[in-house]
Formats: C-alpha cells, structure tokens, sequence
C-alpha cells in the first residue's frame, strides 16, 4: 500500500511499578495496551481521548522518544522500531512533533535563532549564511519576523511560542508530525490562528499530521479521520464527518454527546458515563470499556474485542458489532439500548 | 500563505528586558554584595600585580630577611629587631611589621594572596569540572547509571573532607601549588557534583529536552549545550561560595603544614609561622588572619548578593 505513511500495530508501553528499598517492580501502568491505527499519506489523523488514556504516550512511542514495549511501528515501509543509531537519525528529520506546553518546551536560555539552526545543524541541512536565510525563512512560513530570531522564548506570548515550537518542527522538512495537544494550553482566540496555520502548512508542505486532542470540536476541524482510544486502545476510528454522525462505540456515542451545541434550541440527549475511568494499573478484563458501559453484554468481561472494519473504513472495537452476534442476537442488542434508557427513566 | 494574524501582540513585547537585564538590576541594588565583588576585585589586583607593588609601595621582598640591627631605608636608620630580640612591630617602614626572620609582613600577605586566591580559583575549577561531568552524567543516563555514580558521591561525601585531604597531602610525597590545587579540587567535587544531579534530574525530563531528541540531537550535544546553559545561574552561586570555602580550605591545610611549603608564603603557612610568638608579635597572625577574614567574607558576600539576583526562588 503506498499510501499508507504510518501503520501502528498491537503497540504496548507497560510503565513498571516500583516499590520498597530494592525497586521491585510490584505492577505495571498500561499507559498503551494493543494500539493499532494507520495514517494515509497527507491526511490528519485525529486522536481523541480524556487525560490519562496514553493519547501523549502512543505519540511517544511512535517517535521512538520512549522504548516500546511490544509491537510494530511501520513509517513509509520500514521498520521504526528495529532502526540502528543511524536510520534513527534520519528518521528524525522525517519526524517531528509539536509539544502541547508552548512555555516547557522552548529551552529557556536559548534564542530563537539559536534553536531552529540547532536543527539545521544536528542534520547539516545548511551551512554559514545559509542558515541564517533558512532561520529568517522558517519564521517567516509561521508568521514571525526574521528578528525574532535573537529573542529568548520568555519574550513571547502563548501563541507565538506555540508558531516557534512549529517553526522547529518544520526546520528539518518532516514528511509527518506529532501535533500533541497543541492548542490545549492556548486561548480560544489563538487556538484559531495556531489551527488555521497547520492547516496552511499541510498544503504547502503535502504534511501529514497525527492530530492529538482531547477538544472534539477542534479535532473535528482539522481531522480527515478521528480515532477514539480510551484505557490504551482505540475503540473507534473512521472518517471524521461519520464519527460525528453515526458514533457506533458506546464510549464514543457518551463523548459525542458531551459535546455542546452551539444552538439554544437544540435538545441533545447527554450520555452521563457513570464511575470513573479505571486506573490503567489495572484494567478490567475483557473490554476496557464494560464497567462503565450502558450496552454491555454478558462476554464484556471475558472477551477483548478487535478493531474491526464495519465497512467503508469505520473501525469499532466492540461486541456489539461482531458479525456473531450481528447476526445471532442483532435484534437483542436494540431491546438492550431501550432497556437501559428506561431504567434510567425509571 | 503565513498568517500572521497575531500581529497586533508583537508590539506589546518589544520593550521587555532580558533575564540578565533583570538580574543585573537586583544585584545593582544590592550594596553589600557590590562591596565583596569589588573587595574581590581590589585582592586580585593586588594579587596579580604583586611584583610591581612590592617593588614600587612596599618596597621590601617578601623573602629578603632583614636581620642587622639597624637598616637604612631612604636615608632613615630604622629598628628591624627591637633590643630583646624580638622582630618589629607595624611603624611607617614595614607598616606591618616584621616576622621572626625579619621579612615584611605586609609583602608576604600580598604574596600570599596570589598564593591562596590561586589555590583556590583553581581547586574550585577542578572541582566543578569533575562534579559538572559527574552529576550531569549521573542524572542524564539515570538507573544503573546513577546508581553507582551517586553511591561512589556518597561514599567520598561519608569521609571527613579534611582527613581525607590530610591523608592525601600525606601520601602525596612532594606537596607542590599543583598537588595542593588536586587535592582541594578532588576532596570537594561532590558538593557540586550533588548540586547538579539535582538540577539536571528534574531538567531532562523537561519537554526542550525531548524536543531536541525529537530533531536527533545526540546525548552529548543534549547535555552539553541543551542542559548545562540551564544551569549557569546555581553554578554561578555555588562556585562563588566554593572559592570562600577553598580559601578557608587551602589555609587551613597550609596551617597544619601539608599545603603550601615555605617559604613560599601563603595565608595560612604565614599564621602558623607566627602562631607560637602571638603575645610577644602579634602582627604576624593578625594581618594574614584579617587578610583571610575579609577575602572570605568579600565571597560571600558576592555569592549571596548573586544567588539573589540570578536566582530568587532560592531566597
């Protein structure tokens, strides 16, 4: 498939639990437990979840900043996990990411000049001169002026910080960036700007985008497709306008419902989830989502569902959507919505 | 194709000053501290142009040893050993006296100060360099890594310094300034190698840390030139107050007579020359002992008036 730019597999990041004098390891937090999902060269891959559900996490380990614990992450046909020193390296100049924290991220004692040449230089893309015109340019491309470039990051504002950390980013021309959470930590009215800047970007540089999020309605925006994970996995994924329609994951239907409507009028039906998200020291069995679930079946607990294609691209991860039980129990599974919604009536 | 829709802010920002700016405006209005920086100033220039003012304001060698009874100096006959004996005392001559063997006291402190202020700057440079690669190192690889280098830290910060450096100045056959600087330098890396383990713990796992790994910066090029620039303002601190120490340090191993060897004169071999003859001469500990006393303090001062300015929080 030439196509596909990034395929992630069954990736796992278990951070271990240690404990007492001599660090036993006494657990381990499933920060990413069996991730799967592609991304299409040139699309925005949107990824939503509520904090703590290992969306910042799975970005990680796809740019192998953290060690993987299993699986497989495939970038425009190679292998990114079995990469030497080297490819490594060079990985690195056709991946990046966008960090959330606009104010962490830029190295306080270092000019703006001095971080994007860092970049420049780290990859020998340009020598002398040459940089200096590359530095002027890449702020030019995010919307700053080229004298900028001897200020330190404390004399800027949220937003421009954030076009900074893009403007790094793009200094190695990256075919794929990691956007996590880059407008969570922004104004309303900033976010716009910084939103409507990738998206400029995207088209004059054909990028591809893995879009990390926790607003909807921002995901929304700029995403070909969104995926949901929750507790370590995606439970649904499909192109962004259907996910916004037809959810077909219960978690996924309760977020949609949470989402505001900009319309007095307008009466939406809100989902309230009941419980808190589990902690991923100790997921439940079978489906991650059961404890909460309003739809849950009697196999919830035993049974851990696949991604499956429910035909034109729309993936859910749930039992509910299983050819057996589509076809053995198809009609039970409706009685079970209505039920539901009675006791809560009731 | 760029926006540049926040223009409008850009304006707000031009006036701001710099962190140095700012910091130079808190230590401006700090008096005490501008007080040691400049009594520092004033020692080093002493210091480093010793020979021009022992030839041209004191006028007498710091090794020249006037015995006779009487010596001329610009046409006076002066008294260079009283009628017991005994050396003499401050007079417009030797304005602080003379020792037991007739030498200028004033020479010899300025001398000494070379000494000292030199044995101290560098064992300072010698202990943040080890401690600088030690800590960063430690606290940059983490696990196993830090394990053993912090336990090893432990270990030497578990020895009394001043025995462990007695012990080594003891095994150390010849005690040259250079044997004396490593000494100094290695009994006092851990303070600082703690220091920056600290710092550098809780700086990598910063996201500019992450961002420059994310560009493919190697591990040297993160600690180096990434991390280090972040801790210019606590190391800054510390060694200012690690040369006051030294200072203190390099005299006191020249007391007990395992730092600099006579007759090169250093603060603090000059005190214990004159430590037995204190109620019959006091000129001899005294003004080497105020000479300690006021360079230390002057450190001190320069080290909290910075600590202040570059670093608030540690107030």
């Amino acid at each position: 498939m030439t196509d596909m730019l990034l395929e992630v597999k069954n990736l796992k990041k278990h951070f271990p639990i240690r404990k007492g004098l001599f660090s036993r390891i006494v657990g381990h937090v499933k920060a990413v437990d069996g991730l799967d999902l592609f991304i299409k060269r040139g699309e925005t891959l949107g990824l939503v979840g509520e904090s703590g559900c290992g969306k910042t996490t799975a970005g990680r380990l796809i740019l192998r900043l953290l060690d993987v614990t299993e699986g497989s992450v495939t970038f425009d046909g190679r292998d990114v996990l079995a990469m030497g020193r080297k490819e490594l390296r060079a990985l690195r100049r056709e991946m990046q990411i966008i960090f959330q924290d606009p104010y962490g991220s830029l190295n306080p004692r270092m000019t703006v000049g001095g971080m994007l040449s860092e970049a420049i230089r780290i990859h020998k893309l340009a020598s002398g001169d040459a940089v200096k015109k590359r530095v002027a340019e890449l702020l030019e491309i995010v919307g700053l002026s080229p004298h900028h470039s001897r200020r330190y990051p404390h004399e800027f504002s949220g937003g421009q910080r954030q076009r900074i950390g893009v403007a790094r980013a793009l200094a190695v021309n990256p075919k794929f960036i990691i956007a996590d959470e880059p407008v969570s930590a922004l104004d309303v009215s900033i976010q716009a700007q910084i939103i409507n800047l990738l998206q400029d970007l995207q088209k004059q540089f054909q990028l591809t985008y893995l879009f990390i999020a926790h607003d909807l309605s921002v995901v929304k925006h700029i995403s070909d497709r969104v995926a949901v994970m929750y507790l370590g996995r995606i439970v649904e994924l499909a192109e962004s306008s259907r996910l916004y329609e037809s959810p077909k994951h219960p978690y996924t239907r309760a977020l949609m419902s949470a989402v505001p409507i900009a319309d007095p009028g307008a009466k939406g039906k809100r989902i309230i989830l009941l419980g808190d998200v589990p902690s991923p020291a100790n997921p439940p069995s079978g489906c991650p989502f059961h404890p909460r679930c309003r739809e849950r079946l009697p196999r919830c607990d035993k049974v851990v569902p696949q991604l499956r294609d429910q035909g034109d691209g729309h993936y859910v991860s749930c039992l509910l959507y299983t050819p057996e039980f589509q076809s053995s129990s198809g009609r039970l599974g409706k009685s079970v919505i209505i039920d539901s919604d009675d006791q809560k009536k009731g | 194709m760029s926006s540049t829709a926040d223009n409008s802010s850009f304006a707000a920002i031009e006036p701001t000053s710099s962190f140095r700016q700012q910091a130079w405006q808190r230590f401006r209005r700090d008096r005490l501290a501008i007080a040691g920086g400049l009594l520092i100033l004033l020692f080093i220039a002493l210091a480093s142009a010793a020979p021009l003012v022992v030839k041209y304001g004191t006028q007498h060698s710091p090794f020249q040893q006037h015995m006779m009874d009487k010596i001329t100096v610009g046409g006076k006959l002066i008294d260079v050993v009283d009628d017991d004996g005994l050396p003499v005392g401050p007079n417009r001559v030797f304005l602080f006296g003379a020792d037991l063997t007739g030498r200028d006291v004033l020479s010899r402190v300025i001398y000494g100060g070379r000494v000292s202020l030199l044995v101290a700057l560098l064992a300072t440079a010698v202990s943040l360099f080890i401690g600088l690669v030690w800590g960063t190192v430690a606290a940059y690889y983490g696990g196993p890594v830090d394990a053993t280098l912090s336990r090893l830290m432990e270990l030497m910060m578990a020895f009394p310094i001043l025995l462990l450096a007695i012990a080594l100045a003891s095994a150390m056959q010849t005690s040259s300034l250079l044997v004396v600087v490593l000494i100094i330098g290695f009994v006092n890396w851990t303070y600082i190698g703690r220091i920056v383990r600290g710092q550098v713990l809780t700086l990598r796992k910063r996201e500019f840390v992450e961002a420059a790994r994310a560009l493919g910066a190697g591990d040297l090029h993160i600690m180096f030139r990434v991390i280090l620039p972040n801790l210019m303002a606590p190391l800054i601190v510390y060694t200012t107050l690690a040369v006051a120490g030294n200072i203190l340090f390099e005299t006191a191993l020249s007391f007990l007579g395992l730092g600099v060897q006579p007759p090169t004169p250093s603060w603090g071999n000059m005190i214990r020359e004159g430590m037995s003859y204190y109620n019959v001469a006091w000129w001899i500990t005294v003004f080497p002992g105020l000479a300690i006393l006021f360079t230390v303090l002057a450190f001190n001062l320069l080290g909290d008036g910075l600590r202040d300015a570059l670093d608030p929080r540690l107030k």
